[in-house]
């Protein structure tokens, strides 16, 4: 079987999860290629081709610096035709929310969001997906030739990076399409750790209260160097941005490590972080929801457990530095 | 400005859930809007609030869904049409967005909204299908829309960068986030304004749409099992004195190797 992985890029570099992708299709032991879109991404393909990728099909011009849809589209679509790939991969991010089902319609086939399992088996795609905030698992068949699917970071494990050089294929840069013209990002969180790519997550809640809490949880991620999420009511009341909300309305996140702080656990919040394989809970109400997913739960008060977390970590940091040197 | 807005009614997913039989069971059910599809309403209804505009709730399903489209009506909608057919049961979102695209060749609507995704399946797939089958933009996952001076809309989407403000000609598909805000409530007067408009029902049929065109028959994809997930197992839970309960943990996620460096 075929498979084709749109890759992302952020900065000057490809995506973890799209390198995830690329390793998985390496373990199926499928016909791997990559498609790269954007500006100054030609340099990006032997990256690509070191987690499998045996063709690399490029769009590199700088009318494709910002994703838009049209053009994107058009690219990947191109792509996908000339790799004739059955399977086509994509990160559940914003862009692979956009993107993925308008390629399917555009290919004809059928496609399934966020996959918590792939298997191809005999030329067959089979996905597994959540549904009803988490209650259901679907297994999904497809009767198009084409599947497309996209999984969030952390689904597939990434591989150790090999020898390998890809074939290189330059794709045409669209004419523009004006229908649609980005005026203006404005930009929320730039240097921070990006919140789907993160190993370690530490989020609060309403347990919180306020800005005093939020610089506790805050402390906790620098000194873990995580990524800061939320709750959905503390996105909603303003003490977190909303690009921080993780659950079913906001991101579905799956690190190595989730601290929930203060969070009761409602079920919309379970559905986007019970996909994590540490789950660490601190809450002063023992009955709270959170500590029947969590592997370890504190019954204590985040205002008096973060502080000794985080002068506990910090040894144990300064330890390993003064070790190292 | 014709705008049609798509209401999905969607089992309310707060319930507890059960299967039967590889279904989900029917008992102790209650159907909702879908949330998000009533954010997509409200933002039709502030173009509307702003200029002229004629606004159509669109709700495809047995004769419980006419309960949707009651309230889309009462919230300030113009106009409702309730697709009915027992042919489209079954249909995923290819086969939805080829049934909408039809209706909305044949009825000139020059922006087609509907919820970011629906809760569900969180699939949110729809919309995009729908803009490429109807040659059409789209934006996704927006949080705020208004007429632009220069024609066509200024929009802001929410993106992996952060917010990003754009423009966008008609016709056009939207997509609408939760963060758009909340949905007005209906008044007393729009409820009773809505009683006297009427709910046009319509057949695949009649909007040109064959039947083995949507269903099972019409679909890319198929739900061939459903099952409960296994729970996460529960872990332990500590209690005591704060500061031996914390180091406690510090040990057990640095000796166990649980956190990555």
């Amino acid at each position: 079987m075929k498979a084709l992985v749109i890759a992302e890029t952020k900065g000057n570099s490809i995506k973890k999860v799209s390198l995830e992708l690329l390793s998985q299709c390496r373990r199926w032991g499928l016909e791997t290629s990559a498609v790269v879109v954007g500006s100054g991404v030609s340099g990006l393909c032997d990256e690509l081709a070191a987690y499998g990728a045996s063709t690399v099909y490029v769009a590199d011009d700088a009318s494709l610096e910002r994703y838009l849809t049209l053009p994107y589209a058009k690219v990947v679509s191109e792509a996908a035709k000339q790799s004739g790939a059955q399977l086509v991969l994509v990160s559940g991010s914003e862009l692979g929310k956009d993107l993925a089902p308008r390629l399917a319609a555009r290919l004809g086939a059928g496609a399934v969001t966020d996959a918590k399992a792939v298997s191809v088996d005999g030329g067959k795609v089979t996905v597994k997906s959540l549904a009803y905030a988490g209650k259901v698992m679907n297994q999904v068949a497809f009767k198009s030739d084409v599947a497309v699917v996209t999984a969030q970071p952390g689904t597939f494990e990434l591989a150790d990076k090999a020898a390998g050089s890809a074939n290189v294929v330059r794709l045409e840069t669209p004419e523009s399409d004006l229908r649609v013209v980005l005026r203006e990002i404005l930009k929320e969180t730039s240097d921070k750790v990006d919140l789907g790519e993160a190993n370690i997550v530490v989020a609060g809640g309403r347990g919180m209260k306020g800005p005093e809490g939020v610089k506790l949880i805050e402390s906790l991620a620098d000194t873990l160097g995580a990524a800061i999420g939320g709750s959905r009511a503390v996105c909603d009341s303003g003490l977190m941005p909303h690009s921080c909300q993780v659950g079913q309305t906001g991101r579905v996140v799956a690190p190595q490590v989730y601290f929930a702080i203060g969070i009761s656990g409602a079920i919309q919040h379970l559905a986007g972080m019970t996909g994590s394989k540490v789950i660490i809970a601190i809450n002063t109400d023992p009955d709270a929801p959170i500590f029947n997913v969590a592997d370890y739960g504190l019954v204590a008060d985040l205002f008096e457990a973060v502080p000794i977390l985080i002068s506990e970590l910090s040894k144990i940091k300064a330890g390993a530095a003064t070790a190292a040197r | 400005m014709k705008i049609l807005v798509c209401l999905k009614q969607v089992v309310d997913v707060e319930l507890n859930i059960q299967l039967k039989d590889g279904q989900i069971a029917d008992q102790g059910l209650r159907y909702v809007i879908n949330a998000y599809d009533e954010s997509a309403l409200e933002a039709a209804l502030q173009l509307k609030d702003a200029a002229e505009a004629d606004v159509t709730v669109l709700s495809i399903g047995p004769d419980r869904v006419l309960e949707a489209l009651r309230k889309g009506l009462s919230m300030g909608a113009d106009r409702a049409i309730h697709l009915k057919d027992d042919a489209f049961a079954g249909s995923d979102s290819y086969a939805f967005a080829k049934a909408v695209s039809e209706l909305a060749k044949a009825r000139g609507y020059d922006l087609v909204v509907m919820g970011k995704q629906a809760q569900d399946t969180d699939a949110a797939q729809g919309g995009p299908m729908l803009a490429e089958f109807l040659d059409w933009p789209q934006v996704t996952n927006l949080i705020f829309a208004q007429r632009s001076p220069e024609g066509g809309l200024l929009v802001r989407r929410v993106g992996d960068e952060g917010k990003e403000v754009l423009t966008v000609q008609t016709p056009a598909v939207l997509t609408i986030s939760n963060d758009f805000g909340e949905a007005r409530i209906p008044t007393m007067k729009g409820i009773m304004g809505a009683k006297k408009k009427e709910i046009e029902t319509l057949s695949l049929a009649q909007i040109g749409v064959a039947a083995d065109a949507v269903g099972v028959a019409g679909s890319m994809t198929e739900i061939v099992n459903r099952e409960q997930p296994e729970g996460r197992k529960t872990g332990r839970k500590v209690t005591g004195e704060v500061g031996a309960i914390t180091r406690e943990l510090v040990n057990w996620l640095v000796n166990d190797g649980k956190l990555p460096v």
